[in-house]
């Protein structure tokens, strides 16, 4: 009777054992690595219509965040400032620059939108899905700084994501909050350290409740 | 997990199973619970039925396993329609960039941010929402410029911080993609210069003709500066005349008003302190009766009992069709339209016929003048103790006392002292029947208080539709329709639609319906939420209504339009409003004073009209009735405005299209009413397709519902469906479309609401979407040892206060024999949320499930999902029948249960602490918060259904097909339409409808089980407030949930079940309180106080005797139809 698998055959099962598990494995790192947050979203830095440099607003010139950002304490949504925010300071030099200059060339945008009333198109980098209610009111008043999910945005010329901002994430800070807690006067603060000073927010007399994040999932998802 | 042996560490009880009710009036509660039933089918205990039975009790009907597509391909119906395919293709081209990045979005900000605005926080305006001649103020929530949701505003007395499910649901017809965009000129597209153009030159004409020829045809206008402006017509067009095109205007007691005092004289109701209150035929706790709204919350205010022994109102009702004010009665007669005015005689007969000195007719009426009627036995008895009852309460001091009491600084009491009455008339009575009820409650003394009487001097008197069919083929040859719809509205034989078509018609109107499409100029007007307006309601409280967005499309409003025709000049309506109430108020008017009323939505300091005209003319009353009175002999057909359509303005309102009948609990249709002893006489079933043919008017075909409470030979047709909107691109209204029969063609304008006609079977049969017939709560007969488990707890006033305990005693199961099969969860957060709801004034109004809807993105999934009950309403408001005589609860035919009364139940997710669905979920997609909340997590849910199977309350939804098709940018793309411009209409139409979502609610997609949250996006908003305050827990009362905000009598109560001081808590600590389904020990957060009826002592002597007969005869006490239970009561005899 002639066989009906050649002789090469027999060594098949012993390729497949041994290959199997790598490309399995293979597949369940392929996954796990490139499919996550943390590879997919951090360091997203698309460019903007405006190439507004925050290292040189907030860190050179040492610009509070709540001077643009000024509804982050009381609402979900930290907003980007309107026209007239980066007007107040830049309104003289709008008219006094010459023509071809930064006003005609780099920021043209930015005049534009004074000029005409239409909005500058952003394009927003801090995303996270619809489902995710996230609010900023609470955790800038629960003492967490800006920086920590942000990043050194001081330090950014162009913004970029700085953290995975997944689920895992979040949950990590929300079933510990404690080390990343500060004092509520140091949220905007880019540059405390929270290894330098020994901060224990229980001993903080300026706080009046115990932070008490949700990790339910409502506390997120409505 | 726990062994199953071992309960609360106590070895469990060998026996297992039902124990008895302790006492009498347990035992008879619980009897009464376990005689309820929600449908037909449902009824029956014949074994030949459990089949039939065992489907009610089944989560969906037969077949809606199955999936079924349509074969006739895409169209725009399929907004609310069957798409299985479609939808993956969208996602397939949303990943080719998703894969590796989200697609990208762009934040626009302000150029300069207006002064208070935060983006992504809601804001909140003061406007006011008015239909007919009920005005309530609201609170407009405005999502970043988009008005989201309505809600009432406590400062007006029209809304009491409630509303009715009309306002809660006006604010879709804003994004309603089928409203109409622009003026249209014989049916083609035409722009405002054309049409200004137009109709200033026929203004004009028509001004030099002195208005001769010229005809308006207007709604009730609650608006005082509309009202200046008709005044203002009436002097540039003096001949013109002027027609009432609004069902839902008072004609009848308007009319009575000007009979019995002068022109403009207006009378209205008020409940506030009543003791007994006759209703006849006036559904006042329903949205179509004036001031709906307020009479609800007037008359809970008289229902709201804690102990025994506090006070309540007792309710008669006299109506043909079981309404929900009749589900409330605590003694309703079934009576023939015709038979209520009779009714009303008798009770004038037994008042003034000298029996009752308190009672004192007023001058120049006697009712010994009436004629003489014949009532049936059971309503005479009920007229008798009525009469009874009326009297003593105008007897009775406890008003004199109450206000002597609070004059000598005693402490108030709680409540307000109930010491008075009121006779109601509904709209469908005839005038004579509402200028009898004046004149009893003259002779009740109830004039001034119960019923007040106002003056409008602005009024301009008003003819009928029947005078301007006789008009057009005359002298009128110019017709203007200021948002009414004649062709729809007028009647069989009034012809308007041939005769408007001959004459120049010019509609202004929200939709091109009937009249717009037939009308020379069509002319769209401004949603109420895009327009300034102001309205005043029957008590004098006048708001104004302010605009939250910008016309969505080129329209302008009412206001605008009628100052143009009035003046000849189109002002901005802003201009027109605050020029009429600087006239008004002269001097005294500022900016500020003008501000402060946006701001508080009501007006203050407005100039009121003092002289109340006197009352005189009740000599007149007694002919009225001689002359007016027409027993109806044979079949008698009733038309009746529809509870969730109006008189047909909002037939293109899916949401209101998809509420069930508030009764009936059909949705999409509606249908010939008939009673089951009538049904079986005539030969037909549910679904069967009559003719239905009015005398002297016309006929119409449509299918049968059999309804129990339903007058005997008596046919009950609502109005309003079977609309026709036509867009400017030619297609229907993609809502009312095919809903419903159109009842006009059958009325005529002698018999427009109850007249004589003929039924007959016509053949065929037409499938009906009924809400009530699957998903019981009650297992079937065949599992018998579960038989008597009631679902509705309800007791009399006598037995509440024989047994102020009777909840409690009616378990059926020990406290320690409840067990758990699963460890619960842990409870740890420092809020428990919980919420009671009140059976005794829930009175089934149904704006809990269109506030319910708006609030949490509800999709509509059209006629076809309901019938396979795949509905996505949170909230479904059970409505269960008992038979009021014991002779016929057993009869196994539809024979003779005729006589029901009704009781309510508002079921959503009870949000258990041991819940029955978490412990089935293979995703743990619903879970339990630290709370108290069950969650239901979207993005988790892979589609089992199983938590849907294993919830004993029915109330899990699933989303079989993704309803929100077409909502997200891109997804337009699906429609396949070749045609470019229908592909960009289709996406404009698209985002219209994206505007109306709530922002704080996902927005659910295909193969999602969803439920009632307890608005956990509201709770969530608070605890967020009140942690950046720095507090630990939200204070009571802050929270309110959609469906308790809306509530008009504050059936719902919502709050912190661990604070022992929050009002759920004082609710919850009522003896009434009890949990559905107790004895499966998911210890649902959502409790119900038991319904206390209170029937007057005689008949209700006379109902408990009928009942131990019944039981003596078939050799039974009542509490005993099982074998093993007759054997323990046994003992006691």
């Amino acid at each position: 009777m002639p066989a009906i698998f050649p002789r090469w055959t027999n060594t098949l099962p012993v390729v497949l054992g041994l290959i199997a598990p790598i490309l399995g494995a293979g597949a369940i790192f392929t996954v796990w690595y490139w499919f996550s947050p943390q590879y997919t979203d951090v360091g997203y830095q698309p460019a903007q219509p405006v190439p507004y440099s925050h290292k040189l607003h907030a860190g050179e010139m040492g610009m509070d965040c709540r001077y643009c950002h000024n509804t982050v304490e009381s609402a979900a949504v930290a907003a980007i400032p309107p026209t007239q925010t980066c007007m107040n300071c830049h309104d003289g030099l709008v008219r006094t620059t010459n023509p071809g200059g930064l006003y005609e060339g780099r920021i043209a945008n930015l005049k534009k939108s004074w000029e005409t009333g239409e909005a500058i198109e952003w394009v927003r980098v801090h995303m996270l899905p619809d489902y995710a209610y996230f609010n900023h009111s609470p955790h800038v008043a629960a003492g967490v700084g800006c920086a920590s999910c942000h990043g050194r945005v001081d330090q950014m010329v162009v913004v970029s994501q700085d953290q995975p901002l997944s689920m895992g994430w979040c949950l990590d800070c929300h079933r510990n909050p404690k080390p990343n807690l500060r004092p509520l006067d140091q949220v905007t603060n880019m540059n405390w350290d929270s290894s330098a000073e020994n901060y224990d927010p229980d001993r903080d007399p300026a706080r009046k409740r115990e932070v008490n994040p949700p990790v339910h999932c409502s506390g997120c998802h409505r | 997990m726990k062994k199953l042996n071992v309960v609360n560490g106590k070895a469990a009880p060998q026996r297992l199973g039902p124990i008895q009710p302790e006492g009498e009036v347990a035992n008879q509660v619980v009897q009464r619970g376990s005689q309820f039933w929600r449908s037909l089918q449902g009824r029956s205990e014949s074994p030949q039925d459990r089949e039939a039975e065992a489907d009610t009790w089944k989560e969906f009907p037969q077949g809606a396993e199955e999936l079924e597509i349509p074969a006739d391909g895409v169209s725009r119906r399929n907004f609310f329609g069957l798409i299985g395919s479609g939808a993956a293709l969208a996602g397939v081209s949303m990943t080719t960039t998703g894969c590796i990045r989200k697609p990208q979005e762009n934040i626009l900000p302000f150029k300069t941010r207006p002064e208070d605005l935060i983006p992504g926080k809601p804001m909140f305006y003061a406007s006011a929402f008015a239909l007919g001649g009920s005005v309530e103020g609201v609170v407009v929530e405005s999502h970043d410029g988009r008005p989201i949701k309505l809600e009432g505003n406590s400062n007006h007395s029209g809304s009491g911080g409630a509303t009715s499910l009309y306002a809660q649901s006006s604010v879709l017809d804003l994004y309603d993609p089928d409203r109409s965009r622009m003026p249209m000129k014989d049916g083609e597209i035409s722009d405002w210069s054309a049409a200004r153009a137009g109709l200033t030159t026929l203004i004009e004409d028509k001004s030099e003709a002195k208005g001769a020829g010229l005809a308006f045809v207007v709604r009730d206008m609650p608006s005082p500066t509309n009202r200046s402006l008709l005044s203002g017509m009436k002097q540039r067009f003096p001949q013109a005349r002027f027609f009432d095109g609004d069902p839902m205007r008072n004609t009848q007691s308007v009319a009575v008003a000007e009979m019995l005092a002068t022109a403009g004289a207006r009378f209205r109701y008020s409940l506030e302190g009543a003791k007994v209150i006759a209703s006849f035929d006036a559904d006042f706790l329903g949205a179509n009766f004036e001031d709906g709204n307020r009479l609800s919350r007037e008359w809970s205010g008289t229902r709201k009992v804690v102990g025994p022994t506090d006070p309540m109102s007792r309710l008669y009702v006299f109506e043909p069709h079981l309404s929900n004010t009749g589900m409330m009665a605590d003694h309703r007669a079934r009576l023939r339209g015709s038979q209520v005015g009779d009714a009303l005689i008798a009770l004038a007969k037994a008042l003034m016929g000298g029996k009752y000195d308190a009672v004192k007719a007023p001058p120049g009426f006697s009712a010994d003048a009436l004629p003489a009627v014949q009532l049936d036995e059971g309503a005479q008895a009920v007229v008798d103790v009525l009469a009874q009852d009326l009297a003593e309460a105008v007897e009775n001091d406890r008003c004199k006392e109450a206000a002597a009491a609070a004059a000598a600084g005693a402490k108030p009491s709680r409540y307000r002292p109930l010491c008075k009455s009121a006779v109601m008339v509904g709209e469908r009575q005839p005038m004579w029947v509402h200028a009898l009820a004046a004149a009893i409650n003259s002779a009740l003394r109830n004039t001034g208080t119960m019923v007040r009487w106002r003056f409008d001097r602005s009024a301009v008197p008003l003819e009928t539709l029947s005078a301007l069919s006789e008009g057009l083929g005359k002298d009128i040859d110019t017709v203007i329709c200021v948002d009414t719809n004649p062709a729809y509205d007028g009647l069989s034989d009034q012809g308007l639609a041939e005769k408007l078509t001959a004459a120049t018609t010019i509609h202004l109107g929200l939709y091109r319906d009937e009249t717009g499409a037939l009308a020379n100029w069509h002319l769209p007007i401004s949603h109420f939420l895009e327009a300034w307006g102001d309205a005043e309601s029957t008590d004098g409280t006048i708001a104004i209504v302010q605009p939250l967005i910008e016309p969505l499309h080129d329209t302008y409003s009412d206001t605008e339009l009628l100052h143009l025709f009035a003046t000849g000049k189109l002002d901005r309506g802003s201009a027109v409003l605050k020029k009429f109430w600087k006239g008004q108020l002269g001097p005294s008017f500022s900016d500020k004073m003008w501000r402060r009323w946006l701001h508080d939505g009501v007006v203050a300091g407005a100039p009121r009209e003092v002289n109340i005209p006197p009352l005189a003319n009740w000599e007149k009353i007694a002919p009225a009735v001689t002359e007016g009175r027409k027993p109806v002999e044979g079949m008698e057909i009733n038309f009746h405005l529809d509870p969730t359509l109006a008189d047909g303005r909002y037939a293109n309102n899916a949401w209101l299209q998809e509420l069930p009948h508030p009764v009936s609990k059909l949705a999409w249709d509606n249908a010939a009413y008939v009673s089951p002893g009538t049904a079986n006489k005539l030969g037909v079933a549910n679904e069967d397709l009559v003719t239905v043919t009015v005398t002297g008017g016309g006929s119409m075909e449509l299918p049968v519902f059999i309804m129990p409470g339903q007058a005997t030979d008596t046919v009950s047709i609502n109005i309003g469906s079977g609309r026709k909107v036509v867009r400017w691109d030619g297609d229907e209204g993609v809502v009312s479309e095919g809903a419903g029969f159109n009842a006009n063609v059958a009325r005529s304008s002698a018999s427009a609401w109850i007249g004589a006609g003929s039924v007959a079977k016509a053949g065929g049969t037409y499938a009906l979407a009924n809400t009530q017939d699957y998903g019981s709560l009650k297992p079937p007969a065949y599992l018998n040892n579960f038989k008597e488990r009631p679902i509705v707890l309800e007791a009399t006033a006598e037995e509440f206060s024989a047994e102020p305990n009777f909840v409690e005693k009616a378990n059926l199961m020990d406290e320690e024999r409840l067990r758990h099969l699963w460890e619960p969860p842990k409870l740890t957060g420092k809020q428990q949320w919980g919420m009671s709801v009140d059976l005794n004034t829930c009175t089934g109004c149904l704006s809990c499930v269109v506030a319910c809807q708006a609030e949490n993105n509800i999709a509509v999934v059209g006629k076809e999902q309901v019938i396979n009950g795949r509905e996505l309403h949170w909230i479904r408001l059970d409505r269960y029948y008992r038979a009021v005589n014991p002779d016929t609860r057993y009869n196994e035919s539809w024979e003779n249960i005729d006589d029901v009364e009704a009781a309510l139940q508002p079921m959503f997710c009870q949000h258990c602490e041991s819940a029955p669905c978490e412990s089935v979920c293979p995703v743990a997609a619903t879970v339990h918060s630290p709370e108290g909340l069950n969650d239901m997590v979207y993005n988790r849910c892979i589609g089992t259904r199983y938590c849907s199977n294993n919830c004993p309350y029915k109330v899990r939804r699933f989303n079989f097909f993704n309803h929100n098709l077409g909502l997200r940018p891109g997804d337009w793309k699906i429609y396949r339409q070749d045609d470019k411009a229908r592909k960009e209409l289709q996406r404009e139409d698209a985002w219209l409808r994206q505007m109306q979502k709530n922002p704080d609610v996902t927005v659910r997609f295909r193969g999602i089980m969803e439920k009632c949250t307890y608005c956990v996006q509201r709770i969530n908003a608070q605890k967020i407030e009140a942690h950046v305050a720095g507090k630990e827990v939200v204070e009571d009362g802050k929270i309110l949930t959609a469906c308790q905000q809306v509530c008009p009598t504050g059936a719902m109560v919502f709050g912190d079940i661990h604070d022992p001081d929050s009002a759920v808590s004082k609710a919850k600590r009522s003896p009434r309180n009890y949990a559905v389904l107790r004895d499966l020990n998911t210890q649902p957060r959502t409790t119900y106080l038991a319904r206390i009826r209170n029937p007057h002592p005689t008949l209700g002597a006379i109902r408990k005797k009928a009942e131990q007969d019944f039981a003596a005869s078939i050799g039974q006490t009542p509490a005993s139809t099982d074998a093993a239970a007759a054997e323990q009561t046994g003992e006691h005899h």
